[in-house]
């Protein structure tokens, strides 16, 4: 083998060494971005968009970090370093040579991350980049290089991989630490508009890494050295170093027994490092805790995730270096016994920080409610992290993505309590599943049994974690439903030209004042005009809202509820000017010749809103009608309008068919307008439903839940509609105000609710016509509606035309 | 052989010391986990009893039962005829131009110095305005006489209970406002006298005291009632007997009232809470999905009666001396403020009115001094109709009746009172200050001056 071809297979034996963790990343990226775009959900999108972003920022860290372990302690766990040295290459050389894949996998890594995050960006429509405000601009790219020196100049040093990944977090905060002194210690005058720290901290980070590569080059040479002298040689030589051999008391001569004291010991002898450098860590984690609650929190929690999930690993770690489980397998000792004494030493730090951090925050007085969501977190974390440990066979791969996964876990639990709304003692048994998995499997584990029936096992119990989901599973199949009849009756009727596009082919009227009348081009008063006498300026606002009427036949949003707001103002200024003796007889005939345009052009507006296809502009319409019967109820009302308007709203107010099925039409687009978007939008639910907000409904049970509920509250105003006023009862009222989260007032129930609902119009309170004000259904068939149609057989043939209905 | 093992060699007895060792930090979390499902426990319990105790003394917990608590703390009779009051002026000023011309109603300023003597540019469109809109001032006087205070219908939803009739209350006291400064303009005495009873009418009908936001809208009537008295008192247009007439409607508040009002206030908040603590519209209004959660997990039995404390606490600070309730409201305040952080659970339910409380107790001494300052400048004004002069100081107030109590403010210092010309001023402590007792200021304040006349209550006595 000359020199050449050996360094080439010594690179190609690098590649595969590290190309779990270069392929970990990527994968978990590419999941997050399939979820997101397979759900075609725009909040999920931009959710996930943020985790990826975040992934991608942290993801040549969190390699950097972890490479030298891998390529280094990897070699120590599987004894080949003595095959390296055997190799004709210099040491130096094969140092190098690892440290130059390393850092080839560190820039790969930091063109992916950039790649993820442009895409991101793409994916979650942000157009402005800050690419380099979210991965530190240099600086953090900077460091990475320093870690992953750093990784490596310790890797060489230690033990375990675990315990070079531990030393690396300290280490990783000398440049900074180095560079706060400096500039504490100097007070620096730049002449160029750069925070100071900035290039002080890149100096740091440049000096730093300088010494970390020679500590690395250095350290590596000396240990592939030590191993070319022997095998012999080099056990003394990690001895003098203060590493022990893997099974200390078979270097005795001492034999394990089964007693559970024996196998704690001998854990704690196996792991000691380890446990002391996470135990320190968490004791650090308590103490700042309390300190940590006044910010953010976010140091106290990276620790505590990081300290309790690295001790998760820690079970089963030790024990899958080099299969060191073997000999307690092949001695026949029992895996309850196993894996009940690898967990008691970690599950006994940890049990020491939650009651560290118990005292501290009751010490401090700093919300001790949080002590039980905390237990709740350590767990999750804990548990989850040594199910990693014993499922990935590699212990270096499992300490990187054990944290990663665990916090994953974390925002699962959470997201699942809200969207599934599970009772807490399912929460509990899903939380201990992983620990169950763990035990159950602990014999395959030992017995190195990990085959496809190993992995298939493992996704059985990460099936069982979906177990939050299925009380709102059940609670959907026992809800009420929309009757498959009424879907079949909503979807006959739902007009297909419609779906999807009823919003957008609605029409907001504006006028300058009312409601900005930026849209509309209109001349307005400047405030150094004279001001004008009011009438004429009615005039104005009222022809501004005729040409609207007249430029088109499209439907009027109710979004038009300030402009509908002005002209009941003009209206009802204009009907009471007829008996103020304050006005002027010239102002008294003006206001006599406005009234009854602002009334035609509102019946216009009533026509214009019961041709839209949503609900709720049905609704806006039933409130002018209203309006309008309390104008025709006034003494004199004809001669007010002049006959041809009075006709015509009477025409309007009669036309009880024309209201009902322009409701009919309204319902079922609006259902079917729902349903198209939950189609397109499979993870959240729509937020409305014909124009209303439907967040009062969605509780409990996410999207699943508030679907059905948005659909069976559509059936039963549907099948109310069917009923007409016969269908209508206190029962049927209730329900509907229950299904569409009102209170039952607003259907005139209780002793307050003819205030709201216009079955006796002397008690009822107009609510006006801002578009916050309608409620589904709630005029539907009170009586009102009678008294409408008994307006209407008074009608004596007026042209339907003059009042806005367009021409078919 | 090891050096490393036999510092810690295995014996059986180590062994188990260790084993022993290892295993007693789990029993103690055990048992404190144990203890803390009991606290828990306890906690659920004394929540529910909390609640059947606050329940049985008929006060509200939920949406429901504040409906029922708002219906019986109102009167309906008005109801319709606020509501057409209310519905006329929500956009009675829409169909007008240049409402950045009109005060009050609009966005334009009033006269700074009132007086009948100075030329008022707006007054045409003013008068046009209030002549059209006559029958609905005449309406809201009617609408007065009706028994007070009003229910309108509220869809109660926690703290998201949209509220809108009450602001649009303040239309009703803005119109008022503005009807009350053109009839002084215009010398119209007793039009002006009805427009003031009027106001005080409209902060009796809005007197709903059901929740922060429903008293601090009544105070805002009530303020604008007193300010509308001491504008008047520039005009001199009112004689004796009118003086008594609005004096008679200024009677000190006796202090259990305002005990009461804060107690009923903050029980409607704590109702609200309680809606909103199992309200999904509440988690839904956190933008993402991990503050829902935390608003979720902040329902846990002893966050609950955490709350539930700290509301008896905000109830009990109205007991004790009125003078000293914005001290008492700053300590609670500072209180809860230090012991809250990011992580308090409680906090997040705090914070819908934790910095408001010392606001809101301010707001209550600074209606008293208004009151106190009204009373004392129509004092003046009736020492000065009785003696044909004016007062050499507020001491001489005494020989017409008015209590030297009523010559202070609620912090105990003298008002500011002083003759310049042909008229005499009385102000009041300086509202922009943050002190507890504020002093009153020196110098009377400079009605010209945009930037410290609404510093101090004041009054131009002409």
């Amino acid at each position: 083998m000359n020199d050449r071809s050996a360094i080439g297979r010594l690179c190609w034996k690098e590649f595969r060494q590290l190309l779990p963790l270069g392929l970990l990343f990527p994968l978990l990226a590419v999941i997050f971005f399939a979820v997101a775009m397979v759900s075609g959900n725009t909040p999920l999108v931009t959710l996930v968009a943020g985790g990826i972003s975040f992934l991608a920022a942290t993801m040549p860290g969190l390699y950097a970090t972890g490479v030298g372990a891998l390529s280094v302690s990897y070699e120590k766990e599987q004894r080949t370093l003595g095959w390296l040295a055997s190799l004709p290459i210099k040491p130096i050389r094969i140092v190098r040579v690892k440290l130059l894949m390393a850092f080839s996998g560190l820039i790969l890594f930091w063109a992916l991350a950039t790649a993820l995050l442009a895409i991101a960006r793409l994916v979650s429509r942000q157009q402005t980049s800050v690419i380099f405000e979210e991965i530190g601009s240099f600086a953090w790219p900077v460091h990475t290089l320093f870690l992953m020196l750093a990784g490596f100049a310790l890797a060489w040093s230690t033990r375990s991989g675990m315990a070079a990944i531990l030393w690396v977090l300290p280490v990783a905060t000398i440049p900074v630490i180095l560079s706060n002194l400096i500039l504490s210690l100097f007070r620096w005058r730049f002449d160029f508009e750069i925070a100071p720290a900035a290039p002080v901290l890149i100096s740091c980070q440049i000096l730093s890494i300088a010494v970390a590569w020679w500590l690395a080059e250095r350290n590596g040479s000396r240990a592939i050295g030590a191993q070319s002298t022997g095998t012999h040689a080099g056990l003394r030589s990690m001895r003098e170093e203060g590493l022990s051999v893997p099974w200390a008391w078979q270097a005795e001569g001492a034999v394990p027994r089964s007693e559970p004291s024996a196998l704690v010991w001998q854990f704690i002898a196996q792991n000691r490092m380890v446990l002391l450098g996470l135990g320190l860590m968490l004791a650090t984690a308590a103490l700042i805790w309390p300190l940590d609650l006044w910010g953010r929190g976010v140091l106290s929690i990276m620790i505590t995730v990081l300290g309790v999930s690295w001790l998760g690993t820690s079970v089963f770690q030790g024990d899958s270096i080099a299969q060191r489980i073997r000999f307690l397998a092949d001695r026949g000792i029992a895996p309850g016994w196993v894996w009940s004494t690898r967990q008691l030493t970690p599950a006994s730090i940890v049990s020491l920080f939650l009651l560290g951090l118990l005292i501290a925050l009751t010490v401090s007085g700093t919300a001790a409610d949080l002590f039980p969501l905390l237990t709740l977190l350590v767990l999750i974390i804990y548990g989850t992290s040594q199910w990693v440990a014993q499922l990935l066979p590699s212990p270096i791969i499992s300490s990187i993505c054990a944290p990663l996964v665990a916090a994953m876990a974390a925002a699962y639990f959470a997201l699942s309590y809200v969207w599934f709304a599970p009772p807490w003692w399912l929460m509990a048994v899903t939380i201990l599943i992983p620990l169950v998995a763990t035990r159950a499997l602990t014999r395959r584990w030992m017995d190195r049994r990990l085959g496809w029936d190993y992995l298939f096992a493992n996704v059985g119990f990460a099936a069982l974690m979906i177990l939050p989901i299925a009380p709102q599973v059940v609670r959907s199949i026992n809800e009420p439903r929309m009757p498959a009849e009424v879907k079949r009756e909503l979807s006959a009727i739902a007009p297909p030209v419609v779906l999807g596009s009823t919003s957008t082919r609605l029409k907001e009227l504006v006028i300058a004042g009312a409601n900005g009348g930026t849209a509309y081009e209109v001349e307005t008063v400047q405030s150094n005009d004279p001001p004008r006498m009011m009438a004429d300026a009615w005039a104005d606002k009222l022809a501004q809202v005729q040409e609207q009427l007249n430029s088109t036949q499209v439907p009027i949003s109710v979004s038009s509820g300030a402009v509908l707001e002005t002209l009941r103002g003009i209206a009802e200024l204009c009907l009471i000017a007829d008996s103020n003796p304050a006005l002027t007889a010239a102002e008294r005939d003006e206001g006599a010749k406005t009234y009854p345009v602002a009334v035609r052009l509102l019946s216009q507006a009533a026509r214009r809103l019961r041709m839209s296809h949503r609900l709720i502009e049905q609704d806006m319409a039933d409130l002018i009608e209203i309006w309008l019967i309390n104008e025709l109820r006034r003494a004199g009302a004809r001669e007010r309008l002049g006959s041809e308007i009075d006709s015509n709203v009477r025409a309007l107010l009669g036309d009880r068919e024309g209201r009902q099925k322009a409701r009919e039409r309204a319902v079922a687009a609006s259902w079917a307008d729902y349903q198209m978007a939950t189609k397109k939008d499979r993870w959240t639910n729509p937020d409305q439903i014909g124009g209303y907000q439907l967040f009062d409904i969605i509780e409990p049970g996410g999207a699943w839940g508030a679907r059905s509920r948005g659909e069976f509250a559509v059936g039963e105003l549907w099948q109310w509609l069917r009923g007409g006023k016969q269908g209508t009862n206190p029962q049927r009222l209730e329900r509907i105000a229950r299904a569409w989260g009102l209170p039952p007032s607003t259907y005139g129930l209780g002793d307050t609710g003819p205030i709201w609902r216009a079955d006796d119009l002397n008690r009822y309170v107009h609510p006006g016509f801002r578009s916050y004000k309608p409620r589904p259904g709630a005029q539907w068939f009170a009586a009102w509606e009678d008294e409408a149609e008994a307006m209407g057989r008074s009608f004596e043939g007026g042209n339907q035309e003059s009042a806005g209905v367009p021409k078919e | 052989m090891n050096t490393k093992t036999d510092s810690v060699r295995s014996t059986p007895t180590r062994r188990r010391w260790l084993f022993w060792g290892v295993l007693l930090p789990i029993i103690l979390l055990f048992a404190v986990i144990t203890s803390q499902g009991i606290r828990q426990w306890q906690a659920a319990n004394r929540f529910e009893a909390e609640i059947a105790q606050i329940r049985a003394s008929n006060l509200p917990i939920d949406n429901a039962s504040m409906a029922r608590w708002f219906r019986e703390m109102t009167r309906t009779e008005g109801a319709s005829a606020w509501g057409e009051v209310l519905l006329a002026l929500e956009t009675a000023i829409a169909p007008i131009d240049n409402p950045e011309r009109m005060p009050f109603v609009g966005t334009g300023d009033p006269i700074a110095v009132p007086d009948p003597d100075r030329q008022w540019p707006e007054e045409k469109q003013v008068g046009e305005y209030l002549r059209w809109i006559g029958p609905t001032i005449e309406k809201i006087h009617q609408a007065v006489e009706l028994p007070k205070p009003v229910w309108l219908p509220i869809e109660f939803r926690g703290f998201q209970t949209p509220l809108a009739e009450l602001q649009s209350s303040r239309s009703v006291t803005r119109h008022l406002q503005l009807e009350v400064e053109h009839a002084l303009y215009q010398k119209e005495s007793e039009r002006a006298l009805r427009g003031i009873t009027s106001l005080r009418g409209v902060a009796e009908a809005f007197d709903w005291q059901i929740c922060l936001v429903g008293d601090l809208v009544h105070r805002a009537h009530a303020i604008a009632y007193l300010a509308t008295i001491r504008r008047s008192m520039a005009y001199g247009l009112w004689g004796e007997a009118e003086i008594d007439r609005i004096d008679s409607q200024l009677a000190p508040r006796d202090p259990f009232q305002i005990t009461e009002r804060w107690r009923r206030v903050f029980i409607g908040e704590r109702a609200m809470l309680l809606s909103s603590l199992n309200d999904a519209a509440m988690t839904d209004y956190n933008a993402d999905e991990f503050g829902a959660a935390a608003m979720k997990v902040a329902g846990l039995p002893t966050v609950k009666v955490g709350l539930l404390e700290k509301y008896f606490l905000m109830l009990r600070i109205a007991d004790g001396p009125l003078a000293g309730l914005p001290d008492r409201a700053n300590e609670l305040e500072l209180w809860l403020t230090q012991k809250g952080s990011a992580f308090d659970l409680t906090t997040r339910w705090t914070s819908m009115w934790l910095p408001a409380i010392r606001a809101y107790s301010q707001s209550i001494i600074r209606e008293e001094d208004d009151r106190r300052v009204t009373r004392t400048s129509l004092a003046v004004k009736k020492y000065q109709l009785r003696e044909g002069n004016w007062p050499q100081d507020l001491a001489a107030l005494d020989g017409i009746g008015l209590p030297a109590s009523e010559r202070v403010t609620v912090g105990g210092k003298p008002l500011g009172y002083q003759v310049d010309g042909d008229a005499a001023w009385v102000w009041g402590p300086d509202t922009s200050s943050r002190a507890a007792r504020p002093e009153v200021l020196p110098e009377r304040p400079d009605p010209a001056d945009e930037s410290t006349r609404d510093h101090s209550p004041w009054a131009m006595v002409r």
